[in-house]
């Protein structure tokens, strides 16, 4: 059930998800990591039977599947229900990725392409030209498939269409009965973006399609951004957390103790009104107390993180 | 007869040479060559990783640090991949240290030198002793408290990482006989115990297994162009294969890694050959992988030329992509002060200098800062000359997991000890930050990282009765601020000793005689001791010259041993409080 402590604090409308068609940004620092916030959203909703796509641009899938069993959610088995659908977004991503083509050219020759090779994606051999999902050949021969991965493109438009074709994929796979499935999709890292060269405006342009676009499958959206105070003097550091707020519905700050660190409390998470909150509130869509604006303070423990009260930890207790 | 059988560990065995598991999460962690930064990052650097390291400024401690890591690499037969452009790559593997105990290129024979080092040798030497004298630890002569009995139970404060024995009896070789067998992967020792005096020897160097990797060399072939290069070496890739389509210094750095662990079937992912059968999937099949070990020195130097800003954002992140999926580790050091202002430095909560490095440290696994105290402006460094520098730890590895394995293993960072601060909370290991401060010591032997802490006023035993020479200017700024500050301060320009002011008030009479008779070692001649006061940041400072009027005799200093307590307070006669506040604020 994700974190217990968390949960009496998130919107209650649709508890344990989130309320669909919203967009919940999440911002950290490196002091205090948001890491374990998209970990409480992916294990409710994979316990609650419903669809995750997880965007891993700085984590592997290895790291949510360990941190997943912790939490008792197992990702292989949601993954081969088709719940559970991760994109890489870490090996390929960049430009950097991709060999050169004349690395390429020595590299080709003296192995032919098998099809039964399990985990291997082929080196892509148009990437800088065209933008596609590689697909590793080897979907057919293993029971699971390996996650997709996104490779590099110089606008971010296809990483939108990528995207796009990934959701509708998982929505139409698993479209059973009357009701549609909630869908969440999560960026693990929005900072990845922008530090990789895109520019701030494309970046919150994806953000803003992406939420049009997970409203229409009936999901939320869930962004990471890392918001440290350094980071404030650059324009467009600033400009994408910033942006990012202003599209939100929900927002969880969560930063460092300002008097240091502490054993006892590791931060403080704020659950903040993003102004698309404010304006569905206007309109009447949500209900009063629905999501109150609070600080509190977390402990991260071994598998489970504590969520309490500002001064009512329990080693202060 | 029973039917038992001995169970056999087989999980042992089956593990890369010079890894072993992690404690806490299960996680293969390969060693640094520095026990106590094995120990900050919980048991040592998780295969995967990437290490950042931000150089420190007129020394080279960062360097030495990456030089412990190919080190290491060296003895467990790890292939290491050495990317350099500052210093040929040659160069450092040339220099990197010898075992300790064993014999060096220019052949220095130890014989009947103790290879520990000094404090491990008088520990060592103190355990010897009483345990010969019989009984336990606890209750033995020395150890037995008979004050604070109470806390005898307590685990003992550590403040440094022990290293290891060496295991000399396999190691030493009289005559680099080639006929001795390789040391099987459970005979390699996570962390070997090196030497700084020491060269690695000529047989070590032509049994390792390394890649040199000249970013100079491709900095001009990238700035030539298509122009061919002269091959310099076997070693030495640079000139082969030089990027053609994009000249990029960071793509090619990267291309060549790449290549170098697709070749040496380090990546799970990127095969050499997909045809081949894979290597048998778990823990089986463990034992014939080997490690890759890339270390980058001085990466982001001005000699490394960028086509944009993003490049070497870029490259940490194509690298943690290849790493992911591989059988290594990479440890990158970074002259962090190039990048960023004065301003921009000493963020409150002590972190990271500029915003361009914060944002590869968010790339990077675990990124530590070494900040030297050669040619500091702060005086910490003359009172805690014990200490080569600061370490600071911005980040340590979270793999897997939703917390570190350091928060609950290292001893440095305070994760093993008992919860005796929190009521009820029974060492439940919490966020490492702002618990323990860092500094290192580079000592003949070894690298050494522990909780820093100034040594007691005026050193044990030894009184000072000469106030030590000014040695910054901050510090008489400081003495021209206290002078200023009482009303009728003479204009005495700030020498290093002072005297008393015999005339006067029949108040500093009193005073004189008063401090005298406390008896507290003040010379008779009457010079003026002043000495630093430990400050709480760590920044000690030095109060020099005269006192202010008012307190004009008696600032003693030289304290005998015994009394001596942590903020050491200033012997003076009743003067007044005000005068006092200003002497005495630390």
């Amino acid at each position: 059930m994700g974190y217990a402590s968390l949960e009496s604090h998130l919107p209650s409308s649709h508890a344990p998800l989130l309320p669909p068609g919203t967009f919940l940004s999440i911002s950290d620092t490196q002091a205090s990591d948001g890491n374990f916030l998209l970990h409480h959203f992916v294990s409710n909703y994979i316990k609650a039977d419903q669809n995750v796509v997880l965007v891993g641009l700085a984590g592997i899938l290895v790291h949510y599947t360990m941190v997943g069993r912790k939490l008792g959610v197992n990702l292989a088995t949601a993954r081969t229900k088709g719940n559970f659908q991760f994109v890489d977004g870490l090996t390929q991503l960049t430009d950097y990725a991709a060999p050169n083509k004349e690395y390429l050219a020595k590299l080709a020759e003296p192995k032919p392409a098998t099809t039964t090779s399990t985990a291997t994606p082929s080196p892509p051999t148009t990437t800088t030209t065209g933008a596609r999902i590689t697909r590793p050949a080897a979907a057919a021969a293993t029971p699971l498939a390996p996650p997709k991965v996104l490779s590099y493109s110089p606008k971010l438009v296809e990483l939108y269409r990528a995207l796009e074709g990934i959701i509708q994929e998982t929505a139409s796979k698993t479209k059973t009965g009357p009701s549609e499935k909630q869908l969440v999709l999560i960026l693990d890292d929005l900072s990845v973006l922008l530090n990789c060269g895109w520019p701030c405006r494309d970046v919150l342009a994806l953000v803003r399609y992406l939420k049009l676009l997970v409203a229409k499958f009936n999901g939320t959206l869930i962004t990471l951004v890392h918001a440290d105070g350094l980071m404030a003097e650059e324009v467009s550091q600033d400009g994408l957390v910033k942006g990012v707020f202003y599209e939100a519905d929900y927002i969880i700050d969560v930063r460092g103790l300002d008097s240091g660190g502490s054993r006892d409390v590791h931060g403080q998470l704020s659950l903040l009104h993003g102004p698309g909150y404010l304006l569905r509130q206007r309109s009447g869509q949500v209900r009063e107390n629905e999501w109150p604006a609070l600080t509190l303070h977390y402990k991260i423990l071994d598998n489970n993180v504590e969520v309490f009260a500002k001064g009512y930890s329990s080693g202060v207790l | 007869m029973s039917s038992f059988k001995k169970r056999v560990p087989s999980a042992q065995a089956s593990l890369p040479a010079g890894c072993r598991l992690s404690a806490y999460n299960g996680q293969v962690l390969i060693s640094t060559g520095v026990p106590s930064l094995d120990d900050i990052l919980g048991g040592g650097l998780p295969v995967g990783t990437i290490l950042l390291i931000q150089e420190d400024r007129q020394t080279s401690y960062g360097q030495l640090l990456l030089k412990y890591f190919l080190r290491q690499g060296i003895v467990a037969g790890d292939k290491c991949v050495v990317v350099s452009g500052d210093e040929s790559p040659e160069a450092i593997v040339r220099s990197l240290m010898g075992i300790a105990g064993e014999e060096s290129l220019e052949s220095q024979v130890q014989t009947g030198v103790d290879n520990r080092d000094d404090e491990d040798e008088e520990r060592r030497q103190r355990r010897k002793k009483a345990a010969v004298a019989g009984g336990d630890d606890e209750d033995s002569e020395q150890d037995r408290l008979t004050i604070a009995w109470r806390y005898s139970g307590l685990k003992k404060f550590e403040s440094g990482v022990e290293s290891r024995p060496p295991a000399i009896s396999s190691r030493v070789n009289k005559t680099g006989s080639t006929t001795e067998p390789a040391p099987t992967p459970s005979q390699i020792p996570f962390c070997e115990q090196f030497d700084l005096t020491t060269r690695i020897s000529a047989k070590a160097l032509e049994s390792a297994d390394t890649t040199l990797i000249d970013s100079g060399e491709l900095q001009k072939a990238v700035l030539a162009g298509d122009s061919d290069l002269e091959d310099d070496s076997d070693d030495d890739l640079a000139a082969s294969v030089a990027g053609r389509n994009q000249p990029d210094l960071y793509r090619n750095v990267l291309d060549k890694i790449r290549e170098t662990l697709i070749q040496g079937g380090f990546s799970t992912t990127l095969l050499k050959d997909p045809s081949a059968p894979a290597p048998a999937p778990g823990t089986a099949g463990l034992a014939e992988r080997h490690i890759c070990r890339i270390g980058i020195n001085s990466i982001a130097s001005p000699s490394w030329r960028s086509k944009t800003p993003h490049d070497l954002y870029k490259f940490l992140h194509a690298l943690r992509g290849l790493l992911r999926f591989s059988f290594g580790a990479a440890v990158i050091t970074i002259p962090a002060h190039l990048y960023g202002t004065i301003d921009q430095r000493h963020a409150t909560d002590g972190s990271t200098t500029s915003p361009y490095i914060h944002r590869l440290e968010q790339l990077c696994d675990a990124s530590v800062r070494i900040e030297s105290f050669a040619g500091a402006q702060t005086n910490a460094s003359s009172a805690a000359s014990a200490y080569h520098g600061l370490f600071h730890v911005h980040k340590v590895p979270v793999l897997n997991a939703l917390i570190p394995s350091s928060t609950k293993l290292s001893v440095l960072l305070d994760g093993a000890a008992k919860g005796s601060g929190g009521p009820g909370q029974s060492g439940s290991g919490g966020s490492s930050k702002g618990v323990n401060n860092l500094g290192f010591k580079v000592r003949r032997k070894r690298f050494a990282i522990e909780t820093f802490h100034l040594p007691p006023e005026g050193g044990v035993g030894q009184r000072r009765t000469s106030a030590e020479p000014s040695s910054g200017s901050s510090s008489s700024s400081l003495s021209e601020r206290k002078k200023s500050s009482s009303a009728k301060a003479s204009a005495n320009p700030g020498p290093a000793s002072g005297s008393f002011k015999k005339t006067g008030s029949s108040e500093e009479g009193s005073v004189q005689s008063r401090a005298r008779s406390l008896g507290v070692g003040n010379q008779p001649s009457g010079q003026v001791d002043v000495h630093s006061v430990p400050g709480a940041s760590g920044i000690a400072r030095k109060m020099m010259g005269l006192p202010p009027k008012g307190i004009q005799g008696a600032v003693t200093s030289g304290c005998s041993t015994g009394g001596s307590d942590a903020g050491h307070k200033h012997i003076h006669g009743g003067a007044g409080s005000g005068a006092n506040s200003s002497l005495l604020d630390f």
